[in-house]
């Protein structure tokens, strides 16, 4: 292709009387050539601008990159005469030490129409233009040179040839839905339109991407290039040249998505105690550390508590068994929980790539699992207060009881098993640290997502294995005795009040009561259980409560969500087109951490008074359910559950909003009010 | 026993998240509204400037290369010095930083810098040698001229162009805006910047070819 522009560009010159040709002393001979050589009124004649270089130097795109400037056009036009817009070719990235730049080496053809006025005169008209271009190779020269076109002159040059090729070489625009945003400070960019293999992203604007940097197309399809210097928040349209490995490029134009338009590196104004952007921006290290750490604190979460109980009790029972067996006990209960956590990621991912909008926590969104999980933590209640035991053929401390049940099947079986039940309980809540790795997780190949899973697993484990590992510690611990018994019966209460939500919850979901009536039917079914005779009974009566719980989930449409406060993208848009300051809270019924959140720092008289007496626009956001859109709006904080908190300041002099604060997961009112005030 | 786990907990998340916290924040490149990168240079005259002994005071960085024509454009009117003096007299501290490698355009020894600089009647406050380009990669300068202006607090306030004309001409100067005279007197006024980020337009800063 070039060689044939080249060839065609050779012909030319050839053809081309002397006068048009440029100095040699240029570093760039640049030689204007009309299409046709005859003009008509109204009509539009492209005329073909080469630029000839010598070795080793280059002139530069429309967008020249780190450095160096654009050809500019100074025409002089008859009366009536305009010209138009430069179509460029596709320029190569030209790299210099730590610059890059887009550019031209050897021959390089633009296009530029010119139109003829309605009262075009008859006779020869002479078109004149004057060529600024800057022509570098290790140091830069601005070269000027000064063109003139004649129409309708029967000594016009023209080349059609040169033209059409130059032409066909000029990338070609593309349809299809083109939008851009960043994350994590990259800058990215979708489209419905087929992206080529090895695709390189240029934009036409300058500073929205690193331009020494690669483009890389992610897993999800979008394209992801290093962020540059400059704001995308004031970008409207842009338009972006995309060009694949063997060189062929198109023009995509492309419009900013508020959903992917988060973190921008720079803020509008230069205040030093504007909050630096909480937009996770984290290696896959950082990542793993996180979701460690994550682990770690889930244990403490209200969620985890009766596990935690739990686990206390069993840690207690083994105390004073041989080291071994300890240490093994440990190792089954992590396995059981990294166990749980694949076979959870797995399937998120799995069903993510199959294009599903959803993140952590999507178990809870179905209100079967809900019902499930109630009936099972029931049962653990009924257990720990003594209300029934699961085999009444044992007697004595921890024999009759869920755990003895366990162990009798085997101690190993019932320590993995503690592991799985651990991380089931946990889902509901995303520990702070949790919702940085998890959105991380979810954007990284597989296997690397994978890890940061496995690692928030560890995390969840690590307390009970240094345990385990560490002799003096666990001989601290209380010797087993009658305590226990008392004990258990305190530890049922944490477990029906996880009932009691987990029984709202499916309330919220479903707008059905099918949940309640379930769990009067386990009540009695642990009664009969009793009676050996009758535990046949008992096993009809939870599987009947099971149907019901399943049922209740089908049959009735979930309440709308239509509060005055309910986020959408169009309302956020709105809100922040406008002056007021924007609280987004997004949240769902089954996160535990959520609604402690809302009674103890959102929900309280002066955090009500804060917002109104500062005219702060509420929105909340309510993923109980499914719903692409607060998914997307969690994507775009690099997130993947809730609860999310971002507060929008409202704009400084300049109509220019702060950057967005993103608030830690566990509030407190003085932290809302800091933030709100502006003096976090 | 919970008491334990809590605590080891809390001891560890203490001992894990200010490094979590950091590593976080060690983004690449100069940040408006974040404190400009730190560095210590050597001038002209062997004199050392520590940024952080500067704290108080509006800094104004300018990368040169007298022999880009976009920094001809500025010099060879005295649009640049002028600039220099107005501020340098105004209580800003102006330096100008040369991050040519030895052997390319626009390199001079401090000698040589010396001679340039009283040739040129230049009024910055000094003009500090970089031609490992060390100072000019933590702040990513890409052109000559490239601007930065950094507020007394420390914070970057301003990076781009001189002014919002790219070109060689120097028929340009006047009439243009200049950015980072506008930008100091916004800060002078207790203002935030308005125009924080702009293009910086000229030629690529001449740096070392080994990186």
């Amino acid at each position: 292709m070039l060689k044939k522009i080249f060839l065609a560009g050779l012909l030319a010159l050839s053809l081309t009387s002397p006068a048009l040709a440029q100095d040699a002393a240029h570093h760039v001979r640049i030689t204007l050539i009309p299409e046709k050589p005859a003009i008509a009124a109204n009509e539009t004649v492209t005329l073909a601008i080469r630029q000839e270089l010598d070795e080793g130097w280059h002139t530069y795109w429309l967008n020249p990159g780190d450095s160096g400037e654009p050809m500019r056009l100074h025409w002089t036009l008859p009366p009536g005469f305009t010209a138009g817009a430069v179509e460029w070719p596709a320029p190569s990235k030209i790299v210099t030490g730590p610059l890059a730049s887009y550019g031209y080496h050897g021959t390089a053809v633009m296009l530029v129409p010119v139109t003829a006025p309605a009262d075009l005169a008859d006779g020869p008209v002479t078109l004149g233009l004057k060529i600024t271009a800057l022509v570098c190779a290790d140091i830069c020269i601005p070269e000027t040179s000064t063109h003139t076109v004649t129409f309708n002159d029967p000594s016009t040059i023209a080349d059609p040839a040169l033209v059409a090729a130059a032409r066909a070489a000029i990338p070609p625009p593309v349809d299809g839905e083109h939008v851009f945003g960043e994350k994590n400070g990259e800058f990215i960019f979708k489209t419905t339109a087929p992206t080529p293999d090895g695709a390189v992203l240029i934009p036409y604007e300058w500073g929205l991407i690193d331009n020494t940097a690669d483009t890389r197309t992610h897993t999800d399809g979008t394209l992801r290039h290093k962020r540059g210097d400059r704001p995308l928040r004031a970008l409207a349209e842009s338009r972006f040249l995309l060009a694949g490995a063997d060189g062929a490029a198109a023009v995509l134009t492309a419009r900013p998505d508020p959903a992917l338009m988060t973190a921008a590196p720079v803020t509008s104004a230069a205040d030093p105690s504007a909050n630096p952007s909480n937009a996770p921006d984290i290696s896959f290290a950082l990542a793993l550390a996180f979701a460690f750490l994550g682990g770690l604190i889930l244990n403490l979460m209200p969620c985890v508590f009766p596990v935690l109980f739990m686990k206390a009790l069993s840690l207690c029972q083994i105390a004073h068994e041989k080291e071994r067996e300890v240490r093994l006990q440990a190792l089954l209960y992590t396995a059981g929980i990294l166990a749980s956590f694949a076979a959870v990621a797995g399937v998120l991912m799995a069903l993510r790539a199959a294009g599903a909008e959803i993140g952590w926590g999507f178990q809870l969104q179905n209100p079967a699992v809900i019902a499930v999980l109630a009936y099972l933590f029931f049962v653990i209640a009924l257990n720990l207060s003594g209300l029934f035991e699961i085999s009444g053929r044992f007697a004595g401390v921890g024999q009759g009881t869920l755990e003895g049940l366990l162990q009798k099947g085997g101690k190993h079986g019932h320590a993995f098993f503690m592991g799985v039940l651990a991380t089931i309980v946990a889902t509901p809540c995303t520990a702070p640290f949790m919702g940085v790795a998890m959105g991380y997780a979810l954007v990284q190949p597989p296997a690397m997502g994978m890890m940061i899973f496995l690692a928030l697993g560890m995390g969840l484990a690590a307390p009970y294995v240094a345990l385990s590992y560490i002799p003096p510690l666990r001989r601290a611990l209380p010797k087993p005795g009658a305590w226990m018994d008392h004990f258990r019966r305190i530890l049922a209460v944490p477990m029906l009040l996880t009932v009691l939500w987990l029984a709202w919850v499916y309330g919220h979901q479903t707008g059905s009561y099918a949940l309640w009536g379930g769990l009067a039917l386990i009540v009695v079914a642990a009664l009969l259980w009793r009676r050996r005779a009758l535990a046949l009974v008992s096993v009809l009566l939870v599987a009947a409560a099971l149907g019901l719980g399943l049922y209740g989930g089908h049959g009735i449409a979930p309440v709308a969500n239509t509060h005055a406060d309910a986020y959408s993208e169009e309302r956020l848009v709105e809100l922040l087109a406008g002056t007021r300051p924007v609280f987004v809270n997004m949240t769902a019924d089954w996160c535990i951490t959520c609604k402690v959140n809302e009674k103890a720092a959102l929900g309280t008289d002066a955090t009500r008074k804060l917002f109104a007496d500062n005219n702060v626009a509420y929105l909340e956001g309510d993923w109980t359910r499914q719903d692409p859109a607060i998914t997307k709006f969690l994507e775009g904080y690099g997130r993947n559950g809730v609860p999310l908190y971002v507060f929008y300041a409202a704009p400084d002099a300049g109509g220019m909003r702060p950057e967005p604060v993103v608030l830690p997961q566990i509030l407190t009112p003085k932290l809302i009010a800091e933030t709100i005030k502006g003096e976090n | 026993m919970l008491k334990k786990i809590i605590m080891t907990a809390a001891v560890c998340a203490a001992l894990i998240l200010p490094a979590a916290a950091h590593a976080a924040a060690n983004k690449a490149g100069p940040e408006i509204g974040q404190p400009a990168p730190a560095f210590t240079g050597t001038d002209s005259k062997g004199v050392k400037h520590d940024l952080a002994d500067y704290k108080g005071k509006i800094v104004v960085l300018e990368w040169h290369n007298d022999g880009c024509p976009y920094v001809k454009k500025h010099y060879e009117t005295n649009h640049m010095q002028g600039l220099q003096k107005a501020a340098v007299d105004d209580g800003v501290v102006w330096l100008t930083i040369n991050s040519s490698a030895e052997g390319k355009q626009g390199y001079f020894d401090a000698a040589g810098t010396n001679e340039l600089m009283a040739q040129q009647k230049s009024a910055e406050t000094a003009r500090i040698l970089d031609p490992t380009g060390e100072i000019g990669k933590l702040y990513g300068a890409k052109t000559t001229p490239h601007m930065f202006v950094i507020d007394a607090n420390g914070a970057l306030a301003y990076m781009g162009a001189i002014d919002d004309k790219p070109t060689t001409e120097k028929s340009d100067i006047e009439g243009a805006k200049n950015f980072v005279t506008a930008a100091i007197e916004e800060l002078k006024a207790g203002k935030p910047v308005s125009e924080p980020v702009t293009p910086p337009y000229g030629c690529g800063v001449k740096y070392q070819d080994a990186m």
